[in-house]
């Protein structure tokens, strides 16, 4: 037997699960090979270490805890997938619902009113405005005018805003961060005035912003816009 | 559709994930201990693991060789989650209360401390060797079957196997021998 033979059956040689004939053949080699009885030796003495490591075990209380806390807690994340993915959908669906504004080049040539659709919807006192047009009108001027009650945050002593919009064909989402006024929950309906300005064409329209009873709710809630007009959705 | 699918499947497959998974916990929390060197970060290790599987039991309940496929997941989370940390094992953890009343054969200073520096020494491999030395050398799986069980291939194995033995055997190498262990 050669050195690299031993090498690759050391493990059984040691472990006692090899053939007679072969083991013979080692022990052979063993008693003429320095270097091979020196390594056997060091395998042997790392076996007896190796041996020595045992893992604790664990108890069964430990074991039901662990289990508990990991039943806790995959449920804990599942819900709060579920809560994501909900909230994905909602948030998909609304934006595909809420068509705010139906707005066209070809509507600025005519004299008779847009076919507009106008929808907002509330979300942490942000309107959102989603203006949808049939081509691309880059450079187009938003302009807003807002009644008493509502304000732009930040901007709050502007009654009149305006700005220059890139609107991309299809729907555009704008978000307006908004201040109610706190008496403005006794008002039924708020109107906020607005238009478009393209290529020396302006459009005006006139955005309804229907509020909740002023009786129920806190006061971030009662700026409910969508309702009444998803309904026509 | 697809929860009414998964609810009828779990019940077919009848036991819970605790049932499922208690039989398993010892061997997963020792197996554990042999990658994180102390019973608290094996602990953690197997809490996440156990959290992970909560969300995934159609797999644990379809899995063909349950223990086969619990030591694959311990060891991925282990070499996922743990690569960050590159925590020592905690060496101050041996004599702790809970691993004082636990350890095998802990009425043996000399055990206690081999026990220590095997330890030491798996903290100096990295985590492939760490696995294959602590399953085949240790725990005495086969490296076949670890190479079923890991779907790592046999010759890599070895190869890891190897250069782990030889670390550990030059770190026993320096430490005095039985007849003069300093305790």
């Amino acid at each position: 037997m050669k050195c690299n033979e031993l090498n690759n059956l050391i493990d059984d040689y040691i472990a006692g699960q090899i053939e007679a004939g072969v083991e013979k053949q080692i022990s052979d080699h063993l008693t003429v090979c320095i270097d091979c009885r020196e390594r056997v030796r060091q395998y042997k003495e790392y076996f007896v270490r190796m041996a020595t490591f045992n893992a604790p075990n664990l108890d069964s209380g430990r074991s039901a805890r662990i289990l508990r806390l990991a039943v806790e807690e995959g449920e804990k994340r599942i819900a709060a997938k579920k809560h994501k993915l909900s909230f994905m959908r909602g948030f998909a669906a609304a934006s595909i619902l809420a068509v705010a504004l139906l707005f066209g080049v070809n509507t600025l040539n005519t004299s008779n009113p847009p076919s507009e659709i106008v929808s907002m919807y509330d979300w942490e006192r942000d309107i959102s405005l989603v203006i949808h047009v049939p081509n691309d009108m880059d450079g187009a001027l938003l302009v807003l005018d807002l009644p008493d009650d509502i304000s732009i945050r930040g901007l709050e002593y502007l009654a009149h805003i305006e700005w220059p919009v890139d609107l991309k064909k299809g729907s555009n989402v704008i978000t307006l961060p908004i201040n109610i006024e706190p008496y403005a929950e006794y008002a039924e309906q708020l109107t906020l005035a607005a238009s478009i300005e393209y290529k020396d064409k302006k459009r005006d329209f006139m955005l309804d912003i229907s509020l909740a009873s002023p009786q129920t709710g806190k006061h971030s809630q009662l700026f409910d816009a969508s309702a009444a007009l998803f309904n026509n959705v | 559709m697809t929860q009414v699918v998964s609810f009828f499947k779990r019940q077919s497959s009848g036991d819970s994930f605790e049932e499922v998974l208690a039989p398993h916990m010892n061997s997963l929390f020792k197996q554990a201990y042999q990658y994180t060197g102390n019973t608290q970060d094996a602990e953690d290790l197997l809490q996440d693991l156990l959290v992970e599987l909560y969300q995934k039991q159609d797999k644990l309940h379809t899995a063909k060789s349950l223990r086969a496929w619990l030591m694959r997941c311990l060891y991925n989370r282990f070499v996922d989650g743990y690569r960050k940390k590159k925590s020592a094992p905690n060496f101050d953890s041996l004599h702790d209360e809970y691993l004082a009343n636990k350890l095998p054969n802990d009425d043996s200073p000399e055990t206690s401390y081999w026990h220590k520096q095997v330890l030491a020494g798996l903290s100096l491999l990295s985590r492939e060797q760490r696995m294959v030395v602590c399953l085949h050398d240790i725990e005495g799986h086969t490296l076949a079957e670890l190479s079923d069980i890991m779907k790592i291939p046999l010759g890599t194995l070895k190869s890891h196997l190897f250069r782990g033995r030889r670390i550990l055997q030059d770190r026993f190498k320096l430490q005095p021998f039985d007849d003069c262990v300093r305790l």
